[in-house]
């Protein structure tokens, strides 16, 4: 009861639009003050939730995002996608996905995929006669590549609540990430037929490797920040620090294009972006504190035991959860608050921890593209000026291609565990 | 709404934290290779740094209004029912802020005589993030009530 209390007063405050944080603390303190214990530790609870080395991830992972968008190195990764495939029918499509799956070797997050390329890529369908509805829809749906390919935040996230090894989840997100690009482009393919789009001339091979050598410097950033994970050079942490430094350093010898006042802003609201999950970070800390005196892992894993008697069942149960509630509350919000009490069930059905992480991760980044909170169609219904309305319907057909990989992986573990488990 | 400046102190701060976190960080992997004798405090700096950006960095995203929530039924209210409305919960934020305010103290107090286990510094250090961050927080409400300017969501998504 106490729980559902809990629970009811916080979606209420998240809901009137007091920030989710926030509202965990809100809650948390009142709960306190009923409880009459536990508020003179409120404070240390929430700073002891922030001190953790792997959390530092998170703000280096958003600064190199956001350093690469800043120094324009999207740019020229778009067009090495679009020499490579721009030919095809519905070539910029393609392009889009592509030039995603580029990116996200770079970036960990999938809004910075919708936001840095995404405006470029929309505005050169446009010019090229593409529908809003198809430049808007895969440039949402393309983006959930960002997360699931490394470097990712929310792997990271998963990695600090439930204790698995990041690079791990890191490696376990490769496969479903190249499936999804691949799912997308057989959808882009079905659609660029049916509605005619047009193809680019093919462009010559010198001026492809002139493009991929360009590129070149800006792509072999994975292949750092896992070859220095797996070589035992640095910790996933520090990878986000190398990645940060490289960025920087690749744009100083080759793009040139990062000024002084646009690294300070990089690194200025990098900070802000950074504090505002760390608000919610400290939250939970709260709430984890309140779930445990409530004991609430139990009362969920007594549920999901009655309802779900083989690991199949369970994970079915689990992705319809998250999937709908997705569609209402923001993938942060459930990844902190609700998987770490799903990890220890998932653990007492034999689930492996990496498997299950690429599922959550891969079903979290399907709702950013679900109305009403899809966050992904937000953006780039921002940076396109396509009404949010527009977006919401046209995102539906794009939902398939990323719950049939879902399905595939949830079916078939080594699609998430073949990696990792070659490495281990 | 949006600040009519750029920046602010305690975001100048943050930021700042966020550089020195950087190359606290490069000292940690370059600590590894015979260039360097491996430091230990490295971790432990790092954590504390990331500790106090974090909260510096909360009053900064006060400052501009941009904590991740979900505003859509918010602001699907009247301009002047919305005003009243987020006029009522800054009030409640500024009384959660204030007892937050007041438990910093404390923890601080009560940590004063903990070592850090690798800093020279006690862990109230630590704690005193959350006290300073509470009073700018504070700071920042006050100026957003006074302003009239409760009901402006402008709400952010960062992942």
């Amino acid at each position: 009861m106490t729980l559902l209390i809990i629970g009811g007063l916080w979606l209420v405050l998240m809901l009137v639009g007091v920030p989710i944080g926030i509202a965990m603390i809100f809650v948390s303190l009142g709960y306190f003050w009923y409880a009459g214990r536990g508020m003179f530790l409120a404070v240390q609870r929430m700073v002891d939730g922030l001190d953790s080395f792997p959390l530092l991830a998170v703000p280096l992972f958003i600064l190199a995002a956001a350093i690469l968008n800043s120094a324009g190195i999207t740019n020229h990764l778009f067009g090495f996608a679009r020499a490579l495939v721009g030919h095809v029918r519905g070539g910029l499509g393609h392009v889009n996905v592509l030039a995603s799956l580029f990116f996200s070797g770079m970036s960990g997050s999938a809004l910075a995929d919708a936001g840095g390329l995404g405006k470029m890529e929309i505005e050169a369908m446009r010019k090229a006669g593409y529908d809003d509805d198809f430049s808007g829809s895969i440039t949402a749906a393309s983006s959930i590549i960002g997360p699931l390919v490394p470097p990712s935040i929310t792997m990271v996230l998963y990695g600090v609540i439930a204790n698995v090894s990041i690079g791990q989840m890191f490696l376990g997100g490769v496969v479903p990430g190249v499936l999804c690009a691949v799912a997308l482009m057989v959808m882009i393919s079905i659609i660029a037929r049916r509605r005619d789009y047009p193809r680019d001339p093919r462009q010559s091979l010198p001026e492809i490797s002139r493009l991929f050598w360009k590129s070149l410097p800006a792509l072999l950033t994975p292949l750092v920040i896992i070859g220095g994970i797996f070589s035992g050079y640095f910790s996933p942490t520090e990878a986000a620090a190398v990645t940060v430094l490289y960025a920087i350093l690749i744009d100083l010898v080759f793009y040139r294009e990062l000024t002084w006042r646009r690294l300070w802003d990089a690194v200025y609201e990098t900070s802000a972006t950074a504090a505002s999950i760390a608000t919610i970070v400290a939250g939970v800390s709260l709430f984890s504190f309140i779930f445990a005196r409530e004991q609430a892992p139990q009362q969920i894993a007594e549920v999901f035991l009655a309802i779900a008697d083989s690991p199949l069942m369970f994970l079915i149960a689990v992705n319809l959860m998250i999937f709908v509630l997705g569609c209402f509350i923001e993938a942060l919000v459930i990844l902190l608050v609700i998987v770490p009490i799903l990890v220890p069930i998932a653990s007492t059905f034999g689930i492996d921890p990496i498997h299950f992480g690429i599922i959550v991760v891969l079903n979290l980044m399907i709702s950013i593209m679900t109305p009403p909170m899809g966050m992904a169609l937000f953006v780039v219904s921002q940076v396109s000026g396509i009404p949010f309305q527009r977006m919401a319907w046209a995102i539906i057909p794009w939902l398939i291609p990323p719950i049939v990989v879902l399905i595939l992986v949830c079916v078939f573990p080594v699609l998430a565990t073949g990696l990792p488990s070659l490495i281990r | 709404m949006r600040p009519s400046h750029r920046y602010s102190p305690e975001g100048t701060a943050s930021a700042i934290l966020l550089l020195i976190l950087i190359g606290i960080v490069a000292v940690q992997i370059l600590g590894r290779t015979p260039l360097m004798q491996g430091p230990v405090w490295t971790e432990e700096a790092a954590r504390w740094v990331w500790v106090w950006m974090a909260f510096l960095g909360i009053a900064e995203v006060e400052r501009q209004n941009r904590h991740l929530r979900m505003g859509f039924l918010g602001a699907m209210l009247p301009r002047r029912i919305r005003t009243v409305v987020f006029t009522g919960v800054d009030l409640a934020y500024l009384g959660v802020m204030a007892q937050l305010c007041w438990v910093g103290w404390q923890t601080v107090e009560r940590t004063l005589d903990t070592a850090s286990v690798t800093l020279p510094l006690p862990t109230a250090a630590l704690y005193g993030s959350a006290f300073l961050s509470s009073i700018l927080v504070i700071h920042r409400i006050v100026r957003r009530i006074l302003a009239g300017e409760s009901g402006n969501i402008d709400g952010s998504e960062v992942l």
